[in-house]
């Protein structure tokens, strides 16, 4: 396709497209802004506003497909509300590096939450502070 | 898959070494620009595609930077497996379309 013409981009069109990058993650919006706006600039006045607003039906689907690439990233896509409740699933594993843990500690295979093992002071510590 | 993500990634496998921006490739699948930066995000985000910006001075070109799309190494043997599944199990919803849902 060659576009190589420049138009003026539309102030309605560029407010449209102004309000779709607003819809994006802060992290992704200068470079969607700068994507959208060089796809403006070589589109006829008449053909910006379809384009536009065709950007901000997008944003949406774009929010959601680039906040899944985030969750990715950050390795927690999942949000685990029986760990959030306190109703943990809990495993004995063994440590690698004893001298940090008693040998072996608990661990979440959900959320990957640690917690040492105390069998002989199941004594919970706000108990003890009241004595 | 949908048909829309099979049309991009089938132009952007037309010619792998081709760097593509959005509109264009919009323009050249026939897409409502809308739909083209979903799935390019998502494209980007398994690595089936690789993108970046213009080499151009925005000033002087009088127009913001365009950003590149092209299909990556990984994507390209990706994209046509996934093609091939996808124009199978279309092949045999054709010629067995009381089999949508069958596994076996």
């Amino acid at each position: 396709m060659k576009t190589v013409e420049i138009h003026r981009t539309g102030y309605l069109a560029g407010g449209v497209v102004a309000i779709a990058v607003r819809v994006l993650p802060a992290a992704h919006r200068d470079r969607y802004s700068d994507e959208f706006r060089a796809d403006l600039s070589v589109l006829m006045i008449g053909r910006q506003l379809p384009y536009a607003f065709g950007a901000l039906v997008s944003a949406v689907p774009l929010r959601r497909a680039i906040k899944e690439t985030d969750s990715d990233e950050a390795g927690r896509s999942v949000v685990y509300w029986k760990c959030r409740w306190g109703r943990h699933r809990w495993v004995v594993v063994n440590d690698d590096n004893p001298e940090q843990r008693k040998g072996i500690h608990k661990e979440c295979t959900r959320c990957l939450k640690l917690k040492d093992i105390n069998e002989h002071d199941p004594t919970p510590a706000t108990w003890l502070g009241a004595g | 898959m949908t048909q829309t993500t099979q049309a991009v990634l089938r132009l952007l496998l037309e010619d792998p070494a081709a760097r593509r921006y959005g509109l264009e490739i919009g323009a050249v699948t026939g897409l409502p620009s809308g739909t083209i930066h979903p799935i390019l995000a998502r494209l980007e985000s398994l690595g089936w595609v690789e993108s970046d910006w213009e080499d151009v001075d925005p000033s002087a070109a009088a127009r913001p930077r365009r950003r590149y799309y092209r299909i990556s190494e990984e994507g390209m043997a990706a994209a046509r497996l996934a093609l091939a599944r996808a124009h199978q199990t279309r092949t045999k919803l054709v010629s067995r379309p009381w089999a949508v849902g069958d596994t076996s």
